[in-house]
């Protein structure tokens, strides 16, 4: 078992509608097994026993703070089942909260080989509901009824899983994700920060007008964009597969090795393209002359 | 042959409808279930209740077996679910131009059970790629999205529509079609039905937010600018028929047609104003759905580097670090 991330945490017990805190201590941890399998378990840190087990795949499930508590509890939720999990963090530092939360969500939701998971349930929606048409009356004719039968839908739909499976085949993460303490693409391009840094960019405007659909466009339009929702969610998308590892890197002609999978390192390696270029084209026109 | 996840708005299901060929169709999101916000948006020819997908809730309503007047498939693949809901309406309502794919494929498929019916959509080329035209570009994530946050919660669709004069509730993972009753008429200018359905959902809403699962509410109505302009040119019909058919200036008239001028120039005004609410609207949508399927991440990579060069992207990372 390979532990991916370790933090104390309590567990809480669900009672009814009531959460009630279990007051032992403990550690939230998300291992994986050699099978490639991500589990979340909770270990009680006296006993060291492990109580809580479960396995999540890809996708199947969120880390996010309850709101309705004013204490740091949080709840991983599974979003295809009534399943779910409260955890009270009990790391000293409340700071460091959102970053663990983050790092849940990034671990659990590392790509898999063979994403099984998704294969399994619609599986089981198919078979319910083939099983469910098998009890209704039929309508007559021979043919309907070979269509009732539930083998020859499923092998038309093995075909369609098999292809959504190959989709499904992520690149490798890595698990060095939850290690970027720095900020995020959108926490740097907030716009507050970057918005006074467009007046007077017309010049700017020209390099990448390009980029945009639309082509042409003011610093104004560039000032909405960089607000809009759908831009921000790119922000997040870029943020998070820098991370994670899954940014080929050498895209931007940068060369991998000089990140270590955070914003920042990557913002250097940037800025240290742009002053490389700076001193060879200062060269050529010394050379010049 | 995958379907990707798209946003529930109304922006992108407008624009998914015209991809899909359809005509005079659009979609509005509902805040509120109150009747007059549901009679101002007549004629309505559904409606869509989105909500947080838990299974194992009880349901014991029986379902109608072999109706053939009622398109209704078999929600097959997750991802494709609104779209879904959204063909659920339009396939059941026989006065929308529904264009040539959908056409065709409802006759193809009229016979099909639900489950086949459900394949028959989701083996349809023109529809998977108008839906999938609407996934966030994914140059650098696999097709399935990976990032979890909480707008990414699987939601799903329920569709509510008269036919043949009787509710129905439309919801892909059940059996077949929940008929709520007789509703009169079940024209789309008709209230009878939507008062008929606003307890139904309101019983949804009440229920779901006791345990805090989000939901939405979308209509599939008419387009709201081909409306106006219907009013607007009967408005300009009835003033030729006041001053002018038969030879007479308009001071002559009689008072009240004096009168009646006056209310058809204001409601001539109104529908104006209307009908510029919904360009602008439209216009923002457009904007939206550009932004949602365009790549960013060269305009991002350049925006960079001209920070960097101005030397600007060194003093952003500090202060967003100070922020941190």
């Amino acid at each position: 078992m390979e532990t991916l991330l370790v933090f104390k945490a309590g567990k809480m017990l669900m009672e009814g509608v009531q959460v009630r805190a279990d007051p032992r201590k403990g550690l939230f941890c998300i291992v994986r097994d050699e099978a490639g399998l991500v589990h979340v378990q909770w270990q009680d840190r006296v006993s060291g026993a492990v109580e809580d087990d479960q396995i999540v795949f890809s996708d199947e499930a969120i880390f996010e703070k309850v709101q309705q508590s004013n204490g740091r509890v949080y709840i991983l939720k599974f979003k295809t089942d009534d399943r779910k999990m409260f955890f009270w963090l009990q790391e000293p530092n409340p700071a460091g909260d959102e970053r663990l939360c983050d790092a849940v969500n990034i671990q659990i939701n590392q790509p898999v080989v063979e994403d099984a998971s998704v294969e399994e349930s619609i599986e089981r929606d198919i078979v319910n509901t083939a099983d469910d048409t098998g009890k209704a009356t039929p309508s007559g004719g021979g043919a309907v009824e070979n269509i009732r039968n539930p083998p020859v839908q499923l092998a038309e739909l093995q075909q369609i899983l098999a292809n959504l499976g190959q989709s499904l085949n992520g690149h490798g993460g890595t698990s060095r994700a939850f290690q970027d303490p720095g900020p995020s693409l959108t926490d740097v391009l907030k716009p507050d920060h970057v918005l006074p840094l467009l007046e007077n960019s017309h010049q700017w405007e020209e390099r990448l007008s390009q980029y945009l659909p639309e082509g042409k466009w003011t610093p104004e339009a560039i000032a909405d964009l960089m607000q809009s929702p759908q831009f921000r969610q790119q922000l997040d998308m870029f943020t998070h597969a820098l991370r994670s590892g899954q940014m080929d890197l050498q895209q931007f002609g940068i060369d991998p090795s000089q990140c270590d999978f955070t914003v920042a390192s990557f913002l250097e390696a940037i800025q240290n393209q742009v002053e490389a270029g700076d001193h060879s084209q200062r060269d050529v026109d010394d050379m010049d002359e | 042959m995958s379907w990707c996840t798209i946003e529930s708005d109304p922006g992108v299901f407008t624009e998914l409808i015209q991809q899909m060929q359809v005509k005079g169709v659009q979609v509005e999101e509902l805040y509120s279930l109150d009747l007059e916000a549901l009679s101002l948006l007549r004629p309505v020819y559904g409606l869509i209740f989105l909500f947080k997908w838990r299974p194992g809730e009880k349901d014991t309503r029986p379902t109608v077996k072999d109706n053939k007047s009622i398109f209704f498939a078999s929600q097959v693949i997750n991802n494709a679910c609104a779209t879904q809901a959204i063909l659920s309406i339009l396939m059941n309502r026989v006065e929308i131009d529904i264009g040539p794919e959908l056409s065709m494929m409802r006759e193809f498929a009229k016979d099909f059970p639900p489950e086949l019916k459900g394949l028959t959509i989701n083996n349809s080329e023109a529809i998977r790629t108008a839906h999938n035209s609407f996934a966030r570009p994914e140059p650098f994530v696999p097709d399935e999205q990976k990032f979890a946050d909480k707008d990414d919660d699987v939601y799903h669709f329920i569709s509510y529509l008269p036919v043949d004069g009787v509710l129905y509730e439309l919801d892909g993972l059940k059996e077949g079609p929940i008929s709520l009753g007789e509703c009169g008429s079940g024209d789309a200018d008709s209230m009878e039905w939507l008062k008929m359905v606003q307890p139904v959902i309101q019983e949804r809403i009440e229920k779901y937010s006791k345990s805090e699962i989000r939901f939405n509410l979308m209509a599939v109505i008419k387009n709201r600018k081909d409306l106006y302009n219907q009013q607007l040119a009967e408005l300009d019909r009835r003033k030729n028929e006041i001053s002018g058919d038969d030879g007479m200036d308009v001071d002559s008239k009689s008072g009240s047609g004096n009168e009646e001028l006056a209310q058809i120039d204001a409601e001539i005004a109104r529908l104006t104003e209307k009908i510029t609410q919904e360009d602008e609207k439209f216009k923002k949508w457009k904007t939206e759905n550009i932004r949602r399927k365009h790549n960013y991440i060269p305009f991002l990579f350049n925006f960079l580097k001209i920070l960097a060069e101005k030397k600007q992207l060194k003093p952003l990372i500090e202060k967003a670090r100070q922020k941190t």
